[in-house]
């Protein structure tokens, strides 16, 4: 069973768009003046039942997009569109609103709990909060809590009630933010690197409920990793994003298969590969680092780093270009026709 | 112990010998009563030359064990019993675990050199890159001239590519991977025997992490000194190591030749690790993963520490704790060493006895 994958198979393309980045620029100012457009222009849709991968290495931006979907974070220009319905966060009622439909899960489940409160306690607050009604009674509360708990795989669900997040090791406390995001009875579920400080034999088991859930609960999914192996295996579609911006987007199997833009195709050669026997040593260009996100930046953000990069990378805008049914990259290389293959 | 390292324990003094042969080593934390034994009778070795990977999930031990062979154990831990004998250059082999301190400060940095696990952090932010190269330097070679140092401060950072003009900076200007590069010139600027590595690339993206490795690989080839490379990505070590230890709950519960080890694991939890991690290339596989989660070190269970999360448990392995032993494997291609009791112990050794389990 490879959770997403498994929903992939038995379903049509026609799902219901839940939530939609149009156009997202945000441009953060540092207090010297100096500016940083940590995110240009990201257009995503999340859909019911679907998920989709934002995969990116640190510093590309794609955490930033996670909290200027979730609101946690204006963006500069571009808009969220909720069902349809562009998002204002104007006022505290606009904001617990769109947080019941749009929950966050953040990457680190030791800093993102409370120490001195017990499981119970994170489950009650979004409860109580979102309920939008203080007629629920302690009885109902506990109930519900445990039956979260329990949609998580802590079982039995009263029994984690009583601990404390010491007491429960990193996949369990990870378990606990998913279920205290899932009391808001959200619709969309935004993880943030949610394994990342997961053992290997944990993260499966987290993915795998996270993929099952967005399935039962018809939840649009984001899944921001910096793991593109196990954007492959969880998703549907994977965004790829370098400096800000995306670069290729398409169906999880073709991005990872037939990587079209050079970006993609590095991380992918990045990830280790026990099938591959003799060890390749990277190009000896891509090892110089994103460079700071201010000042003079060629058109192309890669290009300095790009082994196919010309003088027009430099200097004009690439376009987006189709390289198969829902497979996009935006890359003048592409775009010359020299890699499209299929 | 190994078979690879047995063959080679003849002839230690040459090039083919080991430098480090680690024997029943056992280490706790805590006073009697809360004693954890984080590491109990592991033995391996280390050749000359080679790159060891150790494998294993947080709270294994193996962070303890690197602490341990470079006798750099903190606050309660102790080394309770075993030994660690390192075999300097052309010397016989001296014993880690009772050297002095006089004898510790000679083998540290120019034999045995530790970059940490968090090595990001781990520069003096006050210093720059160049006087904390420097500084070490000084202290364990002060026959190197003023200008020597200098020289070699210039080629250490060009071997990491870390362009000679941030020799100058202080870490907290320079990016994680820059920094993680300059902990790894500084590790080999007396050009050790061995250069431990405890999860050095976790903290990195995995365009960052390859290059790391790719430096690692490239100064081993050209200063030819071994390695000890921990991590919890066996996927990683697969491709990148000679020989994978993996631990788990404390000790050592596989060991072989790293595409071996991958193709044909043997222990149940090895199987586990590789059916656990998703690939870039090939058809999309079936992910069993491993269920449950690691034991607590403070009461580790009765027999073999995996045998409540392992679907292939006997009665014994609830009984008896497996030792690490060549075992043969089923397809009659050779022994390789686990402690499993699903595998009979290749005849001729101790635990002859037991035939039991295999098939």
């Amino acid at each position: 069973m490879t959770g997403a994958k498994s929903a992939v198979t038995g379903e049509t393309a026609e799902s219901a768009e839940v939530l939609r980045a149009d156009g997202l620029t945000k441009v953060f100012r540092a207090r010297s003046g100096r500016t940083v457009p940590a995110v240009r222009n990201v257009s995503l849709e999340l859909n019911e039942g679907r998920v989709v991968a934002l995969v990116g290495e640190s510093g590309s931006g794609k955490s930033t997009v996670a909290r200027l979907l979730a609101g946690l974070h204006l963006p500069t220009s571009g808009r969220v569109l909720f069902r349809g319905e562009p998002v204002h966060l104007k006022g505290g009622v606009a904001r617990r609103k769109y947080a019941r439909r749009v929950q966050i899960v953040l990457q680190d489940p030791f800093s993102s709990l409370n120490s001195a409160y017990s499981v119970q306690h994170h489950l009650a607050r979004p409860l109580l909060l979102h309920k939008g009604s203080t007629s629920l009674h302690r009885g109902e509360i506990l109930e519900r809590s445990a039956h979260l708990l329990e949609e998580v795989n802590l079982v039995p669900g009263a029994e984690y009630l009583r601990r404390y997040p010491h007491e429960l090791s990193g996949g369990q406390r990870q378990r606990v933010s998913i279920a205290r995001a899932l009391a808001a009875g959200p619709e969309v579920l935004l993880a943030d690197e949610p394994v990342s400080m997961l053992d290997v034999s944990i993260r499966l088991g987290i993915l795998r409920l996270l993929a099952g859930l967005t399935e039962q609960r018809r939840l649009g999914l984001l899944y921001v990793t910096h793991d593109i192996a196990t954007a492959r295996y969880f998703s549907h579609e994977i965004a790829v994003m370098y400096a800000g911006e995306v670069v290729e987007t398409g169906p999880a199997e073709a991005v990872t298969r037939r990587p079209a833009h050079p970006y993609t195709q590095l991380l992918i050669s990045a990830v280790p590969d026990p099938g591959r026997r003799v060890w390749v040593p990277f190009p000896e260009i891509a090892v110089e680092e994103l460079g700071h996100m201010g000042g003079e930046q060629p058109a192309c953000r890669f290009a300095p780093r790009c082994p196919f990069a010309q003088s027009r990378c430099h200097e004009v805008e690439a376009p987006q270009v189709q390289v198969s049914d829902g497979h996009w990259a935006k890359c003048w290389h592409v775009a010359s026709g020299d890699e499209v293959t299929t | 112990m190994a078979g690879i390292g047995q063959s080679r324990r003849g002839d230690i003094r040459d090039g083919n010998g080991d430098v480090l042969l680690v024997r029943g080593l056992e280490v706790t934390y805590g006073r009697s009563e809360q004693k954890i034994r984080a590491v109990w009778n592991t033995s391996f070795s280390v050749g000359s030359g080679e790159f060891v990977g150790i494998a294993g999930e947080s709270g294994c031990g193996k962070s303890t064990l690197a602490f341990a062979v470079a006798r750099l154990l903190r606050g309660s831990g102790r080394i309770t019993s075993g030994e660690v004998i390192w075999f300097g250059d052309g010397l016989p082999g001296v014993d880690l675990v009772s050297a002095d301190d006089q004898t510790l400060r000679k083998i540290r940095w120019s034999g045995i050199s530790v970059v940490m696990q968090a090595a990001m952090n781990s520069m003096n932010p006050v210093l720059t890159v160049q006087s904390q190269i420097d500084d070490v330097m000084r202290a364990h070679d002060p026959s190197l001239s003023r200008r020597d140092r200098e020289e070699r401060v210039r080629t250490l950072l060009k071997m990491v590519r870390i362009p000679v003009d941030r020799a100058g900076a202080y870490p907290h200007q320079l990016s994680g991977g820059m920094r993680q590069r300059a902990m790894i010139a500084l590790a080999v600027a007396l050009s050790p025997r061995l250069v431990i590595l405890d999860e050095p690339t976790t903290a990195l993206d995995v365009v960052m992490q390859r290059v790391v490795l790719d430096e690692i690989h490239e100064l081993q080839q050209t200063l030819g000194f071994s390695v000890i490379f921990i991590t919890h990505d066996l996927p990683l070590l697969v491709e990148a190591a000679d020989r994978i230890l993996v631990m788990y709950a404390g000790t050592i519960v596989e060991s072989g030749v790293a595409s071996e080890l991958y193709e044909r694991p043997m222990h149940p939890y090895t199987c586990g690790l590789t059916a656990s991690s998703p690939r870039v290339s090939g058809d999309v596989v079936e992910l069993t993963g491993i269920r449950g989660s690691p034991p607590s070190l403070k009461e580790l269970p009765p027999g073999c520490a995996f045998a409540p999360r392992c679907d292939r448990a006997i009665n014994k392995c609830t009984e008896e704790v497996p030792e690490l032993a060549p075992r043969n494997w089923d397809s009659g291609s050779g022994a390789r060493e686990a402690a499993c009791h699903l595998y009979p112990p290749v005849v001729g050794l101790a635990a002859s006895e037991n035939g039991g389990g295999g098939s």
